[in-house]
């Protein structure tokens, strides 16, 4: 069978040469059949690149050692569940999904294209098609997912036991799903700068796309987040490792251009603008892959070393150029008509929001090559970590955040100062109260109040916003106030969407600043019986167990939680497994999440006589942050959502077209 | 003035977020905050619990003890581990364009904003100069005018439709 797989992606990578030759003689000669036969091509692509990833699941499943892919990332004691994960636990079978993910987006491609699009489709799928190739020529031969060793060994290395949690289904996948589905925004404005038809038609067909990309890097983005909290176990969920730095940066420059192509729509302006964005933010993707394979910054995600550094880099560089090239030789066609009616207008505040964004990307994307640069200009290896990021970004996304409140008072095109003032005034009060609320509270940090401050600020222009639309619509149409509502939603999805988002992101802030600003931390050694306090909660230890489970030891901790009442809570059982030959253990933390706060207990240590140590962390709001990422799925499950409307205009385009064709055909 | 509104909020929200001088008594938490622990594990000491992080917090311990503050036990551990210790990049020398770079972009680019969104926004009053004309007020005997013959057509309009 893994015989199998390997000669599938040897078949996959001549086929995705040919149907790239083939799509493009098609396109530059006019030759339909040829085109006919590429398109076909990534169709079977798929095909083979499923069959390989079929193959390594059965190798997977049976244990198969000799396939030293197998051997090294699972063992015959990983439960089914982690066997099928353990499918992208290290770099060549990254690499698979990789590819798979993309070709499966490449088959999606080929039947979108077939009636629509057709003047930009060969073009996008040679984009593809040649991404493909590149990382097919890698699985067969920079880093094979089938390499198989003489011997047949008879167990594997088993699981890094960090890995051995759902996240490790959710995260990878999810993060993936966003990294590659930035690549069909990418090839179709390539195909739009190789064509020349630089108008909106790229954009409004790849809107989906991008949302769809943009959701999961966010989904993948806080399932990471959310998995670093539950396994890694240092109570915290972002450590702006390098690898986080890498996954963080496209998705700002991928909301930034999720909002500039808004202006292009509408106006037609800032062509070369999103051009750029979407190119740095598919290099920032590839760039993202290659931090977490090459090893050249050492980050808890890199499983070792390896060669594929300079073939990424040599990729970047490819399409850097390209990209360049492509832009430099349409310069003309990509001068818009630039004119504005006002200064206040919400493109404006669009493209300050776009400043911000891209300026917080390259802050990040500056502290994550600094080590490098500074070994380069000083000789000296010095380390950027969390306080540098946490220093530099706070105050942009402070600023972003205040841009996300004084957009929806702004309208499209026009807005007249008076108006702005009015909108701005009892969201304004609303924050202000709330701020003096805090202090009177005893909340004095400057930067919690002005985060909070802002945040609440947002939620209200918001709320105001869509209060205002369903006023309208119960005024207007005499609708009851939900189903005006609901209509006023339903009618414009993008946009009360997108407002949708906005209160997930505020969600998440504000988990993140409440989270970072009051945690309290405790560390105790306590004997069986006895208890400690932190804040109103009361901790009774009452003893260790140690048990096997199927594949691991266990050794667990029972603690008691009181409030500060006397009144029990519930039991908590941090724990620490060790699995195999690991002698360091995983921490098992065990978490009492409320809307308030989290009680996040961890065991460090323990001795013969039932005595052990632990860590108590008090996290106040982070589950903000997970119920934001819920919000936020909402809120672009709805933007998503097809939209009778829009699929009314684009049949109207499309028979437009139609009969425009058919005038020619006939005067021909 | 938005961009007077932007430049003086980030400034502000420097100084706001700045270390201040801690008026408080120096604890081993503030310390490991700054150190990197050396395990390879990316962490700061503060978060890691592994042997490297234990021995790195007895030292700052047994330091503190001593007597030494904050500076000297953070040059100590630089001294024995290289600046690569240190969580983030000093504040001086070429380390200081990790600091001011991000700022100076967004700020530059949020400056040359304004002027090109205002040059655009000349060019979009000059073209809407003759609807702006247009819609000049009227005076009240002509928009009275108006509205006398607005009624009328109306009521054409009314007539021909019942016809």
């Amino acid at each position: 069978m893994t015989q199998i797989g390997e000669i599938a992606l040897v078949i996959a990578l001549l086929i995705a040469v040919y149907s790239g030759i083939a799509i493009f003689i098609g396109a530059r000669r006019g030759k339909a059949e040829l085109m006919t036969s590429g398109r076909w091509g990534i169709l079977v692509v798929c095909g083979l690149v499923t069959i390989a990833s079929a193959a390594l699941w059965y190798a997977f499943l049976t244990r198969d050692f000799q396939v030293s892919y197998v051997y090294q990332y699972s063992s015959r004691g990983l439960s089914t569940f982690y066997t099928i994960s353990a499918f992208w636990a290290g770099q060549s079978g990254s690499l698979l999904l990789w590819v798979w993910t993309l070709a499966i987006f490449g088959v999606v491609v080929v039947f979108q294209t077939r009636k629509r699009n057709t003047d930009l489709a060969p073009y996008v799928l040679l984009v593809i098609v040649a991404v493909e190739a590149f990382f097919l020529w890698i699985v067969n031969f920079a880093s094979p997912p089938f390499a198989r060793s003489v011997a047949i060994p008879p167990d594997g290395n088993g699981l890094n036991p960090m890995l051995t949690n759902s996240g490790m289904f959710y995260h990878p996948t999810t993060l993936y799903l966003g990294y590659v589905g930035f690549t069909v925004p990418f090839a179709f404005c390539i195909a739009a700068l190789i064509t020349g038809k630089l108008g909106d038609q790229w954009i409004k067909s790849t809107r989906r796309w991008t949302l769809f990309a943009w959701f999961f890097l966010s989904v993948g983005n806080l399932v990471g987040a959310w998995w670093a909290y539950n396994e890694l176990g240092w109570g915290g969920y972002w450590g702006w490792d390098p690898v986080e730095s890498a996954s963080f940066m496209p998705w700002l420059v991928g909301t930034a251009y999720l909002h500039s192509v808004m202006i292009q729509q509408r106006r037609g302006m800032l062509k070369i603008w999103n051009v750029g964005l979407i190119v740095t933010t598919f290099v920032l993707t590839i760039f993202g892959t290659f931090l977490t394979r090459s090893g050249v910054l050492s980050s808890v995600h890199s499983f070792g070393e390896s060669n594929l550094g300079p073939m990424f880099v040599g990729l970047m560089m490819v399409i850097i150029i390209g990209s360049l090239g492509l832009i430099w030789y349409r310069a003309p066609q990509l001068k818009s008509e630039n004119e504005l009616d006002s200064l206040l207008s919400r493109e404006s505040s669009f493209l300050f929001n776009n400043v911000i964004l891209v300026g917080a990307a390259f802050a990040v994307f500056l502290g994550t090559v600094f080590p490098l640069i500074s070994e380069a200009v000083r000789g000296v290896k010095i380390t950027v970590g969390p306080p540098y990021f946490q220093s530099v970004t706070g105050p942009l996304f402070l600023g972003l955040i205040t841009l996300m409140g004084i957009c929806p008072l702004i309208g499209w095109r026009r807005a007249s100062r008076d108006n702005v003032l009015r909108n701005f005034l009892y969201p304004f009060a609303i924050a202000i109260t709330g701020v003096a609320a805090l202090f009177l509270f005893g909340v004095r940090e400057p930067a919690v109040l002005l985060g909070l401050g802002l945040t609440t600020f947002v939620v209200f222009t918001i709320l105001l916003e869509i209060a205002r639309g369903v006023l309208a619509r119960h005024r207007t149409s005499g609708r009851n106030y939900l189903s005006a509502f609901g209509s006023l939603v339903w009618g414009n999805k993008p946009r009360y969407g997108g407002y949708v988002v906005h209160l997930g992101i505020i969600m998440i802030a504000i988990g993140v600043i409440a989270s970072q600003a009051y945690q309290v931390e405790k560390e105790v050694t306590l004997s069986a019986g006895e208890s400690a306090q932190i804040e109103d909660f009361t901790l009774v230890y009452q003893g260790l167990d140690y048990f096997p489970t199927v594949n691991r030891e266990v050794i667990s901790a029972t603690l008691d939680v009181y409030d500060g009442n006397q009144k029990k809570l519930t039991v908590l059982t941090p724990a620490k497994t060790f699995q195999g030959k690991d002698e360091n253990g995983v921490s098992e933390v065990s978490v009492r999440t409320t809307l308030t706060g989290d009680l996040y207990t961890i065991l460090t240590g323990w001795d013969d006589k039932q005595q052990a140590s632990f860590k108590f962390i008090i996290n106040p709001m982070v589950s903000w942050i997970w119920l934001g990422g819920l919000v936020l799925i909402i809120g672009t499950t709805i933007a998503f959502w097809p939209d009778a409307r829009e699929a009314k205009r684009d049949a109207i385009i499309q028979a437009e077209a139609r009969v425009a064709v058919r005038e020619v055909v006939y005067e021909a | 003035m938005r961009l007077r509104g932007l430049t003086v909020l980030i400034t502000g929200l420097l100084v706001l977020l700045a270390p201040a001088a801690p008026a408080y008594a120096l604890s081993s938490k503030d310390i490991q905050k700054e150190l990197m622990c050396q395990c390879g594990c990316t962490m700061i000491v503060d978060v890691c619990d592994c042997e490297t992080a234990n021995q790195i917090r007895t030292k700052i311990t047994e330091l503190m003890d001593q007597g030494q503050g904050k500076t000297q036990i953070v040059a100590y551990f630089v001294g024995q581990y290289g600046e690569k210790m240190l969580a983030s990049p000093t504040k001086k020398g070429f380390n200081l364009v990790a600091w001011i770079l991000p700022f100076a972009a967004v700020i530059v680019g949020a400056t040359a904003l304004f002027f090109i969104l205002r040059a655009w926004a000349l060019k979009g009053k000059r073209g809407a100069e003759e609807i702006i004309i247009l819609l000049q007020p009227v005076s009240a005997q002509e928009s009275e005018e108006y509205r006398g013959r607005l009624q009328e057509e109306l009521k054409r309009y009314k007539e021909e439709g019942s016809a």
